[in-house]
């Protein structure tokens, strides 16, 4: 498998894309990121699954299908370059862990946990949304490339990769 | 980038730009807070 994965780190080098007004990017950091999260997940994933053998309760193929939704929200998150992005990856992402919370329907303590985790991540929600609807008045775009320039008065990514600027 | 607001107009609204900007980033970070960290340990 790490073999497989230094082939794919190898074609990294390949994987700069700016696509969508900047709005999705790649670059070798964030080509990076993606690998070291399939990694770990799916080295995370063998051992819930080893779990999920003792315990008959969370046996089931949905629980795989939702942690992919985790994996894939948090893929997502890597090439993002503004905040609507930013958002939707995290509420994807959020929204898969309130399910696996309360997935023990069995158990008491796991509905709990899922309805104390939904209201407090609705809570932090607003907060952000209310923080970038700040940013976005202030400076009229959520475009992280712009908001460099807003707050700097330059982007780095001129200098790194002058042929990508708009 | 700016060119949908006149930010000259606007700073009848925002008195202080810096300001503001900063809080805008302040509820940001402690909405990422509560969501990835506060929120999860109160499971």
């Amino acid at each position: 498998m790490f073999g497989f994965l230094f082939l794919l780190y190898v074609n990294a080098f390949s994987a700069n894309f700016d696509i969508f007004y900047s709005s999705i990017t790649s670059d070798i950091f964030a080509y990076s990121c993606k690998l070291i999260i399939i990694a770990f997940s799916s080295i995370f994933l063998g051992l819930i699954s080893a779990f999920m053998y003792f315990d008959k309760y969370i046996k089931s193929f949905e629980y795989v299908f939702i942690y992919n939704l985790i994996v894939y929200s948090l893929i997502f998150l890597m090439g993002v370059n503004d905040f609507l992005g930013l958002f939707l990856s995290l509420e994807l992402q959020s929204l898969s862990l309130y399910i696996l919370a309360a997935y023990k329907t069995t158990s008491a303590y796991s509905t709990e946990a899922g309805i104390k985790y939904f209201i407090l991540g609705a809570i932090a929600s607003g907060m952000i949304l209310f923080g970038i609807s700040i940013i976005y008045g202030l400076s009229g775009s959520i475009n992280f490339y712009d908001l460099e320039v807003f707050s700097f008065g330059f982007s780095l990514k001129d200098a790194v990769h002058p042929t990508l600027t708009l | 980038m700016g060119d949908f607001y006149n930010l000259e107009a606007m700073s009848h609204f925002y008195k202080n730009m810096e300001f503001t900007y900063f809080i805008g980033f302040l509820f940001i970070i402690i909405g990422l807070f509560f969501k990835l960290g506060v929120a999860p340990f109160h499971m």
